[in-house]
């Protein structure tokens, strides 16, 4: 009996120690709150699918025949109107439209549909549009609105952007719990286009990663993620003073001899821009041209850009700019927002030079990435990805090492 | 029986400890590793210095600097609205009497609308009407004063001012019209001796054809022929410098 005993308690001792990822967790997902956006005069919005809609007073069943709302904002109240009904609600209510069947039922505001509930508040500067999802169909709409998602060769890649835009949104949610939201749905935190930008993959990707989130010691890591680094990333406090993360560090972005990021089409980067290009910048922020104003004599008008203090990953911190008789200084997002477009796409990244022209009639701010470079940098993971990569060598082995994978439901 | 009882547990165990390592070779990481991973112990993460000029260009000082410059020029002043040109003005009274010659100022302004001119001149008040660019149209106004029963009017020459929107006194005429109708009146005289006389000696002190032609009973003595009134002006002021100072342009 001794002997049979002996190899079984062996056996089990050995197959207690292997690694295995739970079995899909039965825990429900937390529900995220996404502001959509803000209703400062009149709006509308389409449902598609029954709702109810549930206010302190009452309940009414919209959707079957009401598929279209419009929304009047005023500061001291809003009016919801339908072709049939209209509710009118003070300041102070709070409304919201719950789908009657989760999965089938969607809402679409401004060009965009969004599973989930509907919650609509009054605010100093207007209405507000708060989407309540399931974290888990959050991150569906996430990760192929932030990355890649039409190719089964970057789905490593999709599995550790799930992971840490599941981490950066769990973190907000503790974060921001005072606040009548937990993301906005673009840039500021993550962007959620809603059902449009659903892929087959992502979702996959998601389901793979149900819970798994990024831990350091006892508590979640800080998750950033860019589209590309350049060739080297930031450290957060070259960004955002006051974090600091020590698996966060300023390095170059190097995989085998070459650059993790080196395809993304904006590794380097080059814009270049005249006297009167640049007069256009000055006048859009200082509301004043020197170029364009009528002079009694000949004047000389000088333009001086002196990048005055680099961050330790080389990215411009501090930029004194002198034109004409002004001089003032930009520093940090400052600068990419100074030198955007007019279609209000600001400058890639801070990290650049500047080099002149042939003849001095002009300059260019030769670049490389694009983002603020901080943490997980899209492109490269997309490369790893792309090399036979796992999602926890992009994640814990690479972008933040010293963090370790665990399920949090 | 015994010793294959001992040879399957021996296999079995075996069996079960490659199954466990091949699970962690699949997996590389624990997923629930609570240990924190070294960046180093990784073989493909190689921390090493990537050469590249982009890079190693912003830790030099000579990208962090430009500057650009241009020079902002003042507008060009405004065109003025009239032009001053050589012409004619009819002179109707000379005299140290400034209420008379306001006096007869306002009796022009009766039947003459514009153009009446007061000026003081070596203290002299004089009443002048008309901007003329041609001498006959001022010999016109002559007429008219007499008939208006204003004797003793004279035309005279002066600088004139006349509105720049009058083409013809502005640019030079187009090279397809080439037509030479200025040309300078230098005198007139009964006599065709004299103006034969007169032909032969300026011919030596002028560049410009000198030519005489009887109109009336006055033989008059002209110099050159001008497609456009600014040549005959820039021809006017030679003559002038020669001291022909009552040449005038004809047209």
């Amino acid at each position: 009996m001794k002997k049979i005993f002996l190899p079984i308690l062996i056996g089990l001792t050995v197959l207690s120690c292997q690694p295995h990822i739970k079995p899909v967790g039965k825990t429900p997902a937390p529900t995220i709150r996404v502001l959509l956006g803000i209703i400062s005069s009149s709006d509308s919005l389409q449902l598609h699918g029954k709702y109810v809609l549930t206010s302190e007073e009452a309940k009414y069943e919209l959707g079957a025949k009401n598929k279209e709302l419009v929304l009047h904002y005023k500061p001291a109240g809003y009016r919801l109107t339908t072709v049939y009904r209209l509710f009118s609600f003070t300041k102070s209510d709070r409304i919201q439209l719950q789908p009657s069947a989760i999965k089938k039922h969607y809402f679409t505001f401004r060009n965009h549909s969004y599973p989930g509930r509907l919650v609509i508040t009054s605010s100093s500067n207007g209405l507000k549009l708060i989407n309540y999802v399931d974290l888990e169909t959050y991150l569906k709409h996430v990760v192929p609105a932030e990355i890649p998602s039409h190719t089964q060769k970057y789905f490593e890649a999709l599995k550790a952007q799930a992971i840490t835009a599941r981490t950066y949104a769990l973190e907000r949610i503790a974060d921001r719990s005072h606040r009548d939201f937990d993301v906005y749905n673009d840039q500021r935190d993550q962007v959620y286009t809603g059902i449009k930008s659903q892929s087959e993959l992502a979702d996959q990707a998601v389901r793979q990663t149900r819970g798994v989130v990024l831990m350091f010691n006892d508590s979640l890591a800080h998750v950033f993620f860019h589209s590309t680094c350049g060739g080297i990333s930031a450290a957060p406090q070259e960004v955002w003073p006051g974090i600091h993360a020590t698996y966060l560090k300023s390095k170059e972005d190097v995989l085998g001899k070459e650059f993790t990021c080196a395809e993304s089409p904006y590794f380097r980067w080059q814009q270049w821009y005249t006297l009167s290009q640049f007069d256009s910048l000055f006048v859009n922020r200082f509301h004043r041209s020197f170029l364009h104003r009528t002079v009694q004599d000949t004047t000389r008008l000088n333009l001086s850009l002196r990048i005055a203090d680099r961050t330790v990953s080389g990215r411009v911190k501090t930029m004194q700019v002198t034109y004409g008789d002004t001089t003032f200084t930009l520093q940090g997002y400052q600068i990419r927002s100074f030198f955007g477009n007019s279609r209000g796409a600001s400058l890639p990244s801070t990290l650049f030079y500047l080099k002149p022209s042939f003849a001095d009639s002009a300059f260019c701010i030769c670049g490389g990435g694009y983002g603020h470079g901080v943490g997980l940098c899209q492109w490269g993971a997309l490369h790893m990805a792309e090399k036979g990569f796992k999602y926890f060598d992009i994640l814990v082995n690479k972008y933040f090492p010293g963090t370790y994978l665990k399920k949090a439901y | 029986m015994v010793r294959l009882l001992t040879t399957v547990w021996i296999l079995l165990l075996f069996s079960l400890f490659f199954s466990a390592c091949k699970t962690f070779s699949s997996l590389k990481r624990p997923l629930h590793s609570e240990q924190t991973s070294s960046a180093d112990s990784v073989l493909f993460y190689q921390q090493v210095h990537l050469p590249d000029p982009f890079l190693d260009s912003l830790t030099s000082d000579r990208g962090n600097r430009i500057s650009l410059s241009t020079t902002l020029l003042p507008p060009p002043p405004l065109a003025p609205k009239f032009k001053e040109i050589e012409g004619f003005r009819v002179q109707v009274s000379a005299s140290t009497d400034s209420i008379k010659s306001h006096a007869l100022l306002s009796q022009l302004s009766s039947f003459i609308e514009d153009s009446l001119h007061l000026v003081k001149e070596n203290d002299l008040y004089k009443v002048q009407v008309g901007d003329f660019p041609y001498r006959m149209e001022a010999d016109s106004m002559v007429q008219v004063l007499r008939h208006h029963n204003i004797h003793g009017a004279w035309v005279v020459q002066r600088k004139i001012l006349i509105p720049r929107s009058e083409s013809a006194f502005n640019e030079p005429q187009p090279q397809a019209s080439t037509a030479l109708n200025f040309s300078i009146q230098i005198l007139a005289t009964q006599d065709e001796a004299n103006a034969l006389s007169q032909v032969a000696q300026l011919q030596q002190k002028l560049v410009w054809p000198v030519f005489y032609k009887q109109i009336g009973g006055l033989f008059k003595v002209y110099c050159g022929k001008f497609s456009s009134r600014i040549q005959a002006e820039q021809a006017l002021k030679e003559i002038r410098r020669i001291g022909l100072k009552d040449a005038w342009i004809v047209h």
